[in-house]
């Protein structure tokens, strides 16, 4: 019977407790202080990037239709007439892009490690990942707001912050055993988060009304 | 389904308001699984729920749900009673998942079938994953006790969407907003006061988020419609 349908397969992979959750998020929203994988300390979870991708899910639907009610609101003020309606495809495409993009490309990056030499596996990478994407969940609630620049500017800090956290530990995990491939790892990571951000503004917070 | 009835039975007699059958002795086995009866204490026998009538059975289990339903509402139950919930049902669940699914479609015109199917699938889908979350946490709890609690504390939900749909059109949204906060604030705390005993205390933020989440995500939907 494959292991991955039995319940104690999962089990150890929640085996962290709330301050040790509270301490790796903190990691990922200031990042470069340290090595990630050095952080999980052999004991990665699956708590944490689910619950994120799980909250991202419901932060981009709910605050991605908050944000064309409000834009609508300032427009019939100035005398548009719009007619507004929720949008309810936003749950299952969010659902769509955060699971896959969050539990696909943490498989692609382990992969490009273990051809690396690299020996982490992909529940290390994906607990990296997924702390990652952490930071992306207040901006999403931010970005509510209807001014187009400063959900620009949100939306690439979060970019910056997530890329920068990824990048500082694949870069110390990876000078262990290569040195110049390094890069290609580094620019992988950046142009696919910069990817989500375009996404993410052009579907969910896009200001039609204004 | 005779077992069920059995095992709702030999509940049923302790509870307040339901009447005792007198005690008959009946050579039919006590059901599997069972806890047997202190002696002398009126019960009743495995066999008589299958002659009685209907309108018998239906109260009984409509008693069952009206408890249930008590506890959720009320504060002050929820800690000495806490272990009367351990007989689970999904029949509560049920009924409250569909009321709210139907009031938010009636209140939709253009697509009403597909805010009933995501509002039934959000309860059930997100009632498992909550549970499941608290059990790979640690938690000691029987899969359908938890399904069943957190389906019974929609019910606060049910009140606000059902108010919601009376009220009229121009409402203030602050007005709706405060309505719907107030039922996610009381879904929300009756679930934790049972999911947060779950877990060991160093995980318990752990086990309550996804509660959290799971009624936030709700009223979202309640507000919205």
């Amino acid at each position: 019977m494959c292991p991955l349908f039995t319940f104690d397969f999962y089990r150890p992979l929640f085996n962290v407790t709330t301050a040790d959750v509270r301490d790796r998020l903190l990691e990922s929203f200031l990042p470069l202080r340290s090595n990630f994988f050095q952080v999980m300390n052999g004991k990665p979870d699956l708590y944490g990037p689910f619950w994120v991708y799980t909250s991202l899910i419901f932060m981009l639907a709910a605050a991605g239709n908050l944000s064309r009610y409000l834009s609508a609101h300032n427009a019939e003020e100035s005398g548009v007439k719009v007619h507004f309606k929720y949008d309810f495809n936003f749950v299952p495409f969010a659902t769509s892009v955060v699971y896959g993009f969050g539990f696909f490309f943490p498989l692609v990056l382990n992969c490009l490690l273990n051809i690396f030499g690299s020996k982490t596996r992909y529940i290390d990478t994906l607990c990296l990942y997924g702390y990652a994407t952490a930071v992306f969940v207040p901006v999403a609630v931010l970005a509510a707001i209807p001014v187009s620049i400063l959900e620009w500017l949100l939306l690439m800090y979060a970019a910056v912050n997530s890329s920068l956290f990824l990048m500082g530990s694949l870069w110390s995990e990876l000078s262990l055993y290569v040195d110049q491939k390094r890069f290609v790892v580094i620019t992988l990571v950046g142009i696919v988060q910069f990817l989500f951000v375009f996404i993410f503004k052009l579907r969910f917070f896009r200001l039609i009304y204004a | 389904m005779a077992d069920l009835e059995g095992r709702i039975n030999l509940v049923g007699s302790n509870q307040p308001g339901s009447h005792m059958q007198a005690f008959s002795s009946s050579d039919a086995p006590p059901a599997p699984n069972l806890p047997l009866p202190p002696p002398g204490a009126p019960v009743r026998a495995y066999e008589n729920t299958l002659n009685e009538p209907i309108s018998e059975t239906i109260m009984r289990d409509l008693r069952m749900i009206g408890y249930k339903l008590k506890y959720v509402l009320n504060p002050k139950m929820r800690e000495e009673r806490a272990q009367k919930l351990r007989d689970w049902d999904l029949w509560g669940p049920l009924i409250l998942c569909l009321f709210l699914a139907m009031i938010l479609s009636f209140q939709d015109k253009t697509q009403p079938e597909s805010i009933f199917g995501t509002i039934f699938v959000i309860i059930w889908a997100g009632a498992f994953i909550v549970t499941m979350n608290a059990k790979l946490l640690g938690g000691s709890t029987s899969f359908f006790q938890s399904v069943c609690v957190l389906g019974y504390c929609v019910f606060p939900l049910d009140l606000a969407a059902l108010t919601l749909w009376f009220l009229p059109r121009d409402t203030p949204f602050l007005i709706r907003l405060a309505i719907v906060g107030l039922g996610f604030a009381w879904s929300t705390m009756s679930s934790v006061a049972f999911m947060g005993a779950l877990v060991t205390d160093e995980k318990k933020v752990l086990g309550v988020y996804p509660v959290f989440l799971f009624y936030l995500f709700l009223a979202w939907f309640v507000l919205i419609v």
